[in-house]
């Protein structure tokens, strides 16, 4: 045995012969795991697998939760949901549908009271919130409500309620009545006429009403009718087209707009531009900005393509080829808007998103920018459409 | 019961090999004590009791291990709780030659200082430290042989 060994063996025995040589009693054990608690090795995975749930519901949240700024004006696309009034048919009672923009799939719907039917409907910019039209199916009402719809994050409908201040006096008659300001502060309207309680022909009651409180202010004219109301982004004024008489040939087309004060009153009116004689339908949209309106001149389908060889005339809808887009300052014509592939626009639905860039007709959306157009489907039997 | 006379037989030997890896009482204490309560909240499926006892100094070479490791990062920035059986300041249980021993096996590799003590303190076989440390016995045999001359080589140094 070497002297290195010797030497180690007696260093380490005198270090260890420091401890003293007393033997405490066996520590206690410790109580053992319940029965309900997961097995030492289950552990691990359960910890990983709540945390998986976790991470998937705040995903999942988040997601839903950013979806709808993502799909209005900030992003450039379409608005995510369509609003669609539907008179009752065979599929089912006069109701209000929410369908996703980018399918055409129904997302949700709600029936319009017994005995009542939605007509016009207006949305804010946002895309989740809805004023629509109430009214009484029967020929001599001569009241009607606006109803407000809420979606939820899912695009569900979330809440509904009348507005307050009770039935507004007249009869919706036109489409395209009923316009909501871009933050849903203010609501404008117009209806016909009514005289002892019955509705009568000629002259309207134009209206501005405050969402919050249901107070407003109107302005009733005898005659004429009004549609196709839009706001400024600003809440300032409106512009809408103006109808007189039976008839185009007896009668006048105008788009019209009209200021609006802080306080919600009805201000200066002023004619923009007198449209050709031979419109039968015309619809025109502002711009958020206010400066510009596009323009939509219908005429009948038989005066631009007239069969050969026949003197009738096609029973076919008036359609529009082109756009126009007017100066809000003084109507002057500052541009043409050509629809792809020759399209054409039925002419009962024009309206544009909060951003200006996408329009919506009953034939499709197209994007104004780009040009491109997109079937939206369920269109064809609507009452009216917003998004 | 199999483990209250192994705690009770061996308790003090397997304390003092810990002191000897470890440097001071109370870490070796602790590290027994803390196998100890383990093997008794889970008591080690053995197809023979006779290998409890190799069983316990492979628990205890480990929390030995892990008790220097934790040292390490501790001790960077406090002192430690006791001196160590080789430092200076124990030099009333130690002599200076014994000391200086004790030094240099502590500057010696983990494995060798781990070989060094099973074989010189406790007197295991080649079998005993191989089942102990989990390593092959030819493996013990020359990581002792090594451990050796380090050791010789690390006292020369601090002699000279």
């Amino acid at each position: 045995m070497s002297d290195i060994e010797n030497r180690l063996r007696d260093a380490l025995h005198a270090a260890a012969d420091t401890v003293p040589d007393r033997t405490p009693p066996l520590p206690v054990a410790r109580p053992s795991r319940p029965r309900w608690a997961l097995p030492r090795f289950a552990v691990p995975i359960a910890a990983t697998l709540a945390l998986l749930v976790v991470l998937t519901g705040v995903l999942a949240v988040e997601r839903l939760r950013e979806r709808p700024p993502r799909l209005t004006e900030r992003s450039g696309a379409m608005p995510a949901y369509l609003f669609v009034s539907l008179p009752a048919d065979r599929s089912g009672p006069a109701r209000l549908q929410i369908r996703a923009t980018a399918t055409g799939r129904v997302v949700d719907e709600v029936a319009a009271p017994t005995g009542s039917e939605y007509l016009d409907v207006a949305v804010t910019a946002d895309n989740r919130t809805a004023f629509v039209v109430v009214q009484p199916r029967r020929a001599t009402a001569c009241t009607f409500g606006i109803e407000r719809i809420t979606l939820g994050i899912d695009g569900r409908i979330a809440a509904r309620s009348a507005l307050p201040g009770g039935p507004l006096m007249g009869v919706i008659r036109e489409d395209g009545t009923l316009a909501v300001t871009p933050d849903g502060r203010r609501l404008v309207y117009s209806a016909a006429r009514c005289v002892g309680g019955r509705p009568v022909d000629g002259g309207m009651t134009l209206g501005v009403l405050d969402t919050g409180g249901g107070t407003g202010s109107t302005r009733s004219f005898a005659r004429g009718a009004a549609r196709s109301f839009s706001w400024r982004a600003d809440g300032r004024g409106f512009a809408f087209v103006w109808i007189t008489g039976a008839s185009p040939s007896t009668g006048r087309v105008e788009i019209r707009t009209f200021a609006v004060g802080e306080d919600g009153t009805i201000g200066a009116g002023r004619m923009i531009r007198r449209l050709r004689a031979d419109s039968v339908l015309t619809l025109a949209a502002l711009l958020p900005a206010g400066d510009r309106i596009v323009v939509s001149e219908s005429k009948p389908a038989a005066a631009i393509a007239p069969p050969p060889g026949t003197g009738n005339a096609p029973a076919r809808p008036p359609v529009a080829t082109e756009l126009s887009v007017i100066r809000a300052a003084d109507g002057a014509r500052v541009d043409t808007v050509r629809l792809p592939g020759g399209s054409a626009i039925a002419p009962s639905l024009l309206k544009l998103d909060a951003s200006g860039r996408h329009l919506l007709t009953a034939t499709g959306a197209y994007d104004l920018r780009t040009g491109r157009a997109r079937p939206v489907g369920g269109g064809s039997t609507a009452l009216d459409a917003d998004w | 019961m199999p483990l209250a006379a192994l705690y009770r037989d061996h308790r003090n030997g397997l304390v003092r090999m810990a002191l000897l890896l470890v440097g001071d009482q109370a870490t070796a204490e602790d590290t027994v004590q803390d196998v100890f309560l383990r093997l008794q909240d889970r008591a080690p499926a053995l197809d023979d009791d006779t290998k409890l006892l190799a069983y316990v100094r492979s628990c205890v070479l480990n929390g030995c291990r892990m008790a220097l490791r934790r040292r390490r990062l501790a001790w960077t920035h406090t002192e430690p709780p006791r001196p160590p059986v080789w430092s200076a300041e124990s030099a009333v249980l130690l002599s200076e030659e014994r000391r200086e021993v004790l030094r240099a096996l502590r500057r010696l590799p983990r494995r060798q200082r781990e070989a060094l003590v099973l074989r010189y303190y406790l007197e295991l076989s080649d079998d005993e430290v191989s089942a102990a440390m989990g390593i092959r016995p030819g493996t013990v045999r020359s990581t002792i042989a090594r451990g050796l001359a380090a050791l010789e080589r690390e006292m020369g140094e601090e002699d000279g």
